[in-house]
């Protein structure tokens, strides 16, 4: 077997990975090992999984001509760019992407809703405003025994009703 | 560069006889610019500016030293590779980028690697608490400081889809010679399953795991919390320990002769080796390492750990401060860890 970094020299060692009980081996030579650092006994190993998915998504799409897809108005990416390359050109991109990248996030994470830690600019605004968004919000903060979360809605909708009591008096 | 070794390999964490370190980094970007992989580099320049003309106002970085990387030799870039200060990517081709550290290096900041900013802390044994702090307070002031690329929807958004939302990779390196020994560890990792996370490991030439070390990593970065994933990751972390302490206790009572025999030949090389090279000194290390966990030899699981690091080639070579060749360097190999463990191996 050959080395799938090189190509040239046979593949002495591997790089073994599982998750979700499934087992991925990277085959490459003593060289391309060392030349990656992978040979050290504390090294960063890169994650398989990213780039396979990605080549496994890029296969069920229909092939269309490039001119007529859309592009990143920032960066000039069109999305099969990020299918090629695993990667995005700019944050912009999450914008002018948000469709085929919601399919994409879903398969790779189960979730394609960040729930975790906010700017602190933003940590004290919630997008949905009114008590009834809020509280559907806050069911499934606690649904998904997101507490700390849940506190923080429950604080701003108890805040909001406070409110909304007080312009009635 | 200091030769020092870093905080990380103190053993003074929690777990420390199993587990070497954990470390988070958190995947940031600036607004504006295209992510490094596709950035001109008159654009990462100007990123670079950027960050570093904002770090004064950045409270956890005033005490940091700051290297520019595409600046230093080849030398020193493998030296903080060996360190974990940098990615194995900047060794093939470093793009204009910076390095700031810690005097400790329990806190470190990338500029223009696979993001913008990669933000690291690492800390002895399992422990995600400390690093956690230290990381969210870094991410604050960065927020403040920076205009970071954040979407309601999506989180922190990244250059690989992979790290998108939290932005957030724990990793925890692991020792597992006992499972590995007593041939159990594929087993494991397979009813473990690893949902969410994963277990990796570099096998050199005959399979064999380079230092019986492992790294369990969250596999999932969007659609969870932070404190849920460092959570579960304790949890995973934990049960290997426990098995890993049993698969040492059955082969002291079942296996002990083949124990023995795996730590007395590692000691006979640190005693009688004239020639050890870095892969091999690796294994030898991890077998002592075992050895102390056994309580066949004296333990100093500190010493183990430092040692690990600084017989790697490229500390070996600025600690010379001269050009060596392979047999040289392989010579004062031997050497260095046979008067370094003269404590444990007399
Ligand atoms: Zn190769
Ligand atoms: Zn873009």
């Amino acid at each position: 077997m050959l080395c799938e970094i090189c190509h040239s020299r046979p593949a002495t060692v591997q790089l073994t990975q599982i998750v979700n009980a499934q087992k991925l081996e990277l085959h490459m030579c003593q060289r391309c090992a060392e030349e990656h650092g992978f040979t050290l006994p504390f090294a960063v190993l890169p994650h398989l999984l990213g780039g396979l998915l990605l080549k496994a998504i890029s296969q069920t799409h229909p092939e269309v001509a490039s001119e007529a897809l859309p592009r990143c108005p920032v960066c000039g990416h069109c999305y099969r760019d990020v299918e090629r390359t695993g990667l995005l050109g700019c944050a912009e991109c999450y914008n002018t992407f948000a469709e085929q990248l919601r399919t994409l996030l879903r398969r790779i994470h189960g979730s394609s809703k960040h729930i975790g830690s906010r700017p602190p600019h933003l940590r004290h605004q919630v997008v949905t405003q009114s008590p009834d968004e809020i509280r559907k919000a806050l069911e499934e903060a606690i649904a998904r025994e997101e507490y700390e979360r849940a506190a923080e809605l429950r604080d701003l909708l108890r805040d909001l009703l406070r409110q909304a009591k007080g312009s009635d008096q | 560069m200091a030769q020092a070794p870093p905080a990380w390999l103190a053993a003074d964490g929690p777990h420390a006889e199993t587990v070497i370190s954990t470390r988070i980094r958190l995947a940031r970007n600036l607004v504006g610019h295209r992510f490094p992989p596709h950035a001109r580099s008159d654009e990462l320049e100007a990123v670079l500016q950027e960050v570093t003309s904002r770090r004064d106002s950045v409270p956890s970085l005033r005490q940091c030293r700051y290297w520019r990387v595409d600046s230093l030799s080849e030398l020193e870039r493998r030296f903080l590779l060996e360190r974990r200060l940098l990615p194995p990517e900047v060794l093939v081709r470093p793009r204009p980028s910076g390095l700031l550290a810690s005097a400790d290096e329990s806190l470190s900041v990338i500029v223009n690697e696979e993001d913008h900013l990669r933000l690291q802390s690492i800390a002895s044994g399992l422990q995600m608490e400390r690093p956690w702090e230290t990381l969210s307070r870094l991410d604050d002031q960065l927020n403040q400081a920076l205009p970071l690329a954040f979407s309601e929807e999506f989180g922190y958004l990244t250059s690989c889809p992979t790290n998108t939302g939290t932005g957030m990779r724990v990793s925890v390196f692991i020792h597992l010679p006992g499972l590995v020994l007593s041939g159990t560890l594929e087993e494991v990792v397979k009813r473990l399953g690893f949902t969410e996370f994963t277990f990796r490991g570099f096998y050199g030439e005959g399979t064999q795991a380079v230092g019986h070390i492992f790294q369990v990593s969250n596999q999932v970065t969007l659609g969870r919390a932070e404190e849920k994933l460092l959570e579960r990751m304790g949890k995973v972390a934990e049960e290997l320990i426990g098995l890993e302490k049993d698969s040492v206790g059955k082969l002291l009572r079942e296996k002990r002769l083949r124990l023995e025999d795996a730590v007395e030949r590692a000691v006979g090389v640190v005693r009688h080796a004239r020639l050890l090279g870095a892969l091999e000194c690796v294994n030898v290390l991890s077998h002592i390492r075992l050895g102390m966990v056994a309580g066949l030899l004296p333990r100093d699981f500190r010493l183990i750990n430092e040692l690990l690091v600084l017989t790697q080639p490229a500390h070996m070579g600025l600690r010379t401060g001269r050009e060596m060749n392979e047999e040289e360097g392989d010579h004062l190999r031997a050497q260095y860890v046979r008067e370094r463990l003269r404590a444990v191996v007399p």
